[in-house]
């Protein structure tokens, strides 16, 4: 690496670190003069690099030293950020006036939503995909609570199968959402009319086996962390469905399903971001089951202070 | 030795060469490393941050062997700024001399 290279470098990182313009030209300038300085001395490129330190090592040994581009922030991000707010004043009202603590809580999805919606930068598809579990729980709950018919609304949850579909590059992707439809408009004809559910999920089967045929179902257990999250899907599953048809618990047991993120956060994250990532879905568990049976909901809200409890104590900066 | 003590040392002693005489960079790297173990990414941060703040002022000079040099010139902000750190520095290493003495 000659100079010119170096220098090159050095100014890439500076650039990519968003270093202020001006900052960069006069670190530039420094190096610049410094590099001839000590090819005045006899010193090889390779020596001088060595001294130096790479442009990658330059520039993190000048962090803190540097000033940066200073960005103005955009509404979308303001949005985001005054989120967690509005949804605070939202469940405080309907909780204070109404005594509507549940299922008021749900507003408080507007902070992941806000997020999704202004910063998501992929095709509708991943957008709806991303947003489908907060719809999909925002009906079951809403649904399920002024009704009591939890049984067969949790079937909402499907639809977050049906958008990840529509995520899919291959055309099979429309195979596998009509043979979807068609199990789910099938189970709930046969639930219907006959009032027995339980061995109409077979119609679910032809979806599963194209699935594992065309290889997006791994049935695999040892060295890919997908396979535990499958089990722990299916388990998850299963548990719901006996619970809510031999107890009549549908209407807490989906907080079962929360353990699928849970499993693949645990398993796919590193480091403490994990705890960040999990706390939000611990928070909701906590409020539910102390709401649920306790009757607690108007102290049970407090749980939700967790989640910026654990990004403080757990995040980086 | 703490990192940020002897940054405030660094920069004291910085200020000191130059108030001598007119340096450029290297020039100040080379005459401090001979006393204090110093590298050039903890010298140029401190040059730019005091000449942002107005003690120092910079000119370039031809340099036959190469291109020019920028030189560094301590203005009055900066021999006041240098007086004050070094009576601090001063009445600082004398107390600690009382304690670690006894």
């Amino acid at each position: 690496m000659n100079k010119h290279e170096y220098l090159d470098l050095l100014e890439d990182v500076l650039r990519q670190n968003k270093v202020n313009s001006e900052e960069v030209y006069e670190i530039l300038e420094d190096y610049r003069e410094l590099y001839d300085g000590y090819l005045d001395r006899g010193m090889t490129d390779k020596e001088i690099k060595e001294k130096l330190g790479s442009p990658y090592n330059v520039v993190a040994s000048l962090k803190g030293s540097m000033r940066y581009e200073k960005r103005p922030t955009k509404l979308s991000e303001k949005l985001i950020a005054i989120s967690p707010f509005v949804a605070l004043i939202v469940f405080f009202i309907f909780g204070f006036s109404y005594d509507l603590w549940h299922p008021a809580w749900l507003v408080f999805f507007l902070i992941p939503v806000s997020a999704i919606v202004f910063s998501m930068k992929e095709n509708i598809w991943s957008v709806m995909t991303a947003l489908s579990p907060f719809i999909a729980v925002s009906f079951f709950i809403l649904y399920g609570h002024y009704t009591g018919v939890y049984h067969p609304t949790w079937m909402i949850f499907l639809i977050i199968l049906g958008f990840a579909f529509l995520t899919m590059e291959e055309k099979r992707k429309y195979l596998y959402l009509a043979l979807l439809v068609l199990a789910s408009g099938g189970y709930l004809w046969i639930g219907y009319t006959s009032g027995v559910y339980g061995l109409s999920l077979l119609l679910f089967l032809p979806l599963l086996v194209t699935l594992i045929y065309y290889g997006h179902v791994e049935i695999k257990v040892i060295g890919d962390y997908r396979s535990p999250v499958g089990v722990v899907a299916i388990i998850s599953i299963i548990i719901y469905v006996i619970g809510g048809h031999f107890f009549d618990l549908w209407g807490v047991l989906w907080l079962l399903f929360f353990a699928i993120p849970v499993t693949a956060i645990i398993l796919g994250e590193k480091g403490k971001k994990k705890y960040i990532s999990i706390a939000p879905f611990v928070s909701v568990t906590i409020f539910f089951l102390l709401g649920y049976f306790f009757d607690l909901w108007e102290f049970s809200w407090l749980a939700f202070l967790l989640v910026p409890m654990v990004g403080i104590f757990f995040g980086d900066e | 030795m703490n990192a940020q003590f002897k940054k405030g040392v660094v920069e004291m002693c910085i200020l000191k060469l130059i108030s001598l005489r007119d340096m450029y960079g290297l020039e100040v790297i080379e005459g401090i490393s001979k006393e204090i173990d110093v590298n050039e990414n903890t010298v140029y941060p401190i040059l730019r941050r005091l000449t942002v703040a107005g003690y120092f002022e910079t000119y370039k000079e031809k340099n036959e062997s190469g291109p020019d040099r920028k030189y560094y010139k301590v203005t009055s902000e900066g021999m006041t700024y240098l007086k004050d750190l070094v009576e601090e520095y001063q009445e600082f290493t004398s107390r600690v001399e009382r304690i670690i003495g006894e």
